[in-house]
């Protein structure tokens, strides 16, 4: 249930990112008619991809979750979030210490970069980290079970 | 000493009970997400999710982040340092002294893509702009071939390479190219048949552009470059589906092991990135300087002028660019970076630098890529690959023009 309902979200801020990378802030706005509206972010956009087709696939395999393969595919949605959130902190991280091209560091030039907004998938972070406790959890009883196995 | 039969059975159970554990075999997390990653369901998506990891990664280290770091050491002191200590300086290039022209070039530049010298403008494409870049892109590389994702991602896309008679094997050679295309080409090497190579190689030399070329087009046209490699990488597959059909030879199916998903040991991603880069490096930076010298020549003899003007009803009519472009057209021949880069410094609106950036891209490959097409595919393969790239310069560079029309850019 936790991560049906995490793939939604997931899948609803994927959508909000794409939109967004589109220029587009209404829903009955002109730009749905533009290729490639001005000011369009495609850094943006495959973040957004991502984000979308990682919702869907948490989303999928949460139906079923007791199911090897339901996890599997729960667990590779959730891997797809990590690396879109990883490129987020690597940018922040990245950007902090690069004194922006002067090699002058101030304290606020520094914590700047860590000041929100964050980018959509960003925020699915703690929340997607729950997936950590059921592969450790996972690896315990694949472990028990081949020891039984061994014993008989 | 001979065995009878018993005692040889007999043997082979004291071995057996020794070395192998009887039980069900339970699929650890590893061997599913290994399977689930080849099945093209899920791993479509984690392909698109790696791929922009990778380019994330080649872009916020590389380009944003090393680049940043190492522009000072040329903004604030290299450069003002030559431009001061070299003897022979004039107000203009014109009143210059042949070394200072050679070493510092152009006094009046502003940036260091302007100065056209061999330790400036040069060393900043090299060192400032290239290696950034290309240690970022072998960093995540490596990453990707050690963890065990490369075979699976050469596994996922095989069917989409077979509709153009490549197999999953070409996005090695790819990948590499992205990198720098010498490496790419050699890489071609894995690919089983005469044709299959000699596509890859002329695809290659067409439509990748190298990593160096990424870190600058970055740099001259950074909202675009999403669109330009959508474009490279359809142009890509449709010169290849006519490639395919028109080259005579065979298109085997492949056959690969893929091994298990390992955790990369660091030390060796250090060792094999260090061996990358010293191989660019020891290529790069000599054609780099060498190809900055040739281009300040060029424009001191006035040749660049004159092959602008022979050159420029193609240019500005079927193009749309404009005339001056036709200098970093033959730069190109010896650096595409640079003649990217150079293309950055000439005044032009955004649809002309987008022209100007595709036709670098796939005019011929640089003079290193054409010593190894030579090498590895022949004279016969040179010639062919470079009636290819005559056509496809024509064909995709004026499509561009189209495109960008429409796009009203």
């Amino acid at each position: 249930m936790y991560f049906a309902v995490l793939g939604a979200v997931t899948v609803w801020f994927g959508c909000w990112e794409l939109t967004t990378s589109y220029g587009i802030t209404e829903p009955w706005a002109g730009e749905w008619l533009k290729l490639f509206p001005e000011g369009m972010d495609w850094m943006c956009l495959w973040r957004g991809l991502v984000t979308f087709l990682a919702g869907l696939l948490i989303m999928w395999g949460a139906f079923r979750f007791s199911d090897v393969e339901g996890f599997g595919t729960s667990v590779i949605g959730t891997m797809m979030l990590w690396i879109a959130v990883g490129c987020d902190i690597l940018k922040m991280f990245c950007g902090s210490l690069s004194g922006e091209g002067s090699w002058s560091y101030s304290f606020y030039g520094f914590l700047k970069y860590y000041a929100p907004p964050y980018p959509a998938a960003t925020w699915l972070l703690p929340f997607s980290l729950v997936m950590i406790y059921f592969i450790v959890c996972w690896g315990k009883e694949s472990i028990s079970s081949t020891k039984k196995e061994e014993t008989v | 000493m001979t065995l009878t039969s018993d005692e040889r059975w007999d043997l082979i159970d004291k071995i057996t009970n020794k070395t192998v554990r009887f039980g069900k075999y339970e699929r650890s997390l590893k061997d599913i997400i290994g399977e689930l990653t080849v099945r093209p369901s899920t791993g479509i998506p984690l392909a698109i999710a790696v791929l922009f990891g990778f380019f994330s990664f080649f872009y916020t280290f590389g380009l944003s982040f090393l680049m940043m770091l190492l522009d000072p050491v040329f903004k604030r002191y290299l450069i003002p340092w030559l431009v001061q200590t070299v003897p022979g300086g004039g107000a203009t290039l014109k009143e210059s002294s042949l070394i200072y022209g050679i070493i510092v070039g152009e006094p009046t530049a502003v940036h260091p893509f302007e100065y056209l010298g061999v330790l400036t403008s040069g060393l900043y494409v090299a060192i400032g702009v290239v290696l950034p870049a290309v240690f970022a892109f072998y960093i995540i590389l490596t990453i990707l071939e050690d963890t065990g994702y490369m075979p699976r991602l050469v596994t996922l896309i095989d069917t989409v390479f077979h509709k153009i008679g490549l197999h999953g094997f070409a996005v090695v050679p790819m990948l590499l190219s992205l990198g720098c295309n010498i490496p790419g080409v050699e890489a071609t090497r894995t690919l089983e048949t005469r044709k299959q190579r000699f596509m890859m190689m002329a695809l290659l030399g067409v439509f990748i552009p190298c990593g160096a070329q990424l870190g600058v087009m970055l740099q001259v046209v950074p909202e675009y470059l999403g669109l330009l490699m959508l474009y490279f990488i359809a142009s890509f597959f449709i010169a290849g589906f006519v490639l395919d059909a028109i080259t005579p030879g065979r298109s085997p199916e492949m056959l690969i092991d893929v091994p298990p998903y390992r955790a990369p040991m660091w030390r060796n991603i250090v060792r094999k990135v260090w061996y990358r880069v010293e191989g660019f490096l020891a290529v790069a930076i000599p054609m780099v300087l060498g190809g900055v010298l040739v281009v300040n020549i060029l424009y001191w003899v006035g040749a660049i002028d004159w092959l602008g003007a022979v050159l420029s009803p193609m240019f500005v009519h079927w193009f749309g660019v404009p005339e001056e472009t036709a200098g970093p057209l033959v730069m190109a021949f010896m650096r595409k970076d640079v003649a990217v880069a150079q293309i950055g410094a000439i005044e032009m609106t955004i649809a002309q630098k987008i022209i100007s950036v595709t036709l670098v891209t796939i005019y011929f490959p640089c003079l290193a890529t054409f010593i190894m097409i030579l090498k590895e595919g022949g004279v016969l393969d040179l010639l062919k690959c470079s009636a290819i790239l005559l056509v496809s310069f024509f064909l995709f560079g004026g499509l561009m023009q189209g495109i960008v029309s429409v796009m009203g850019v």
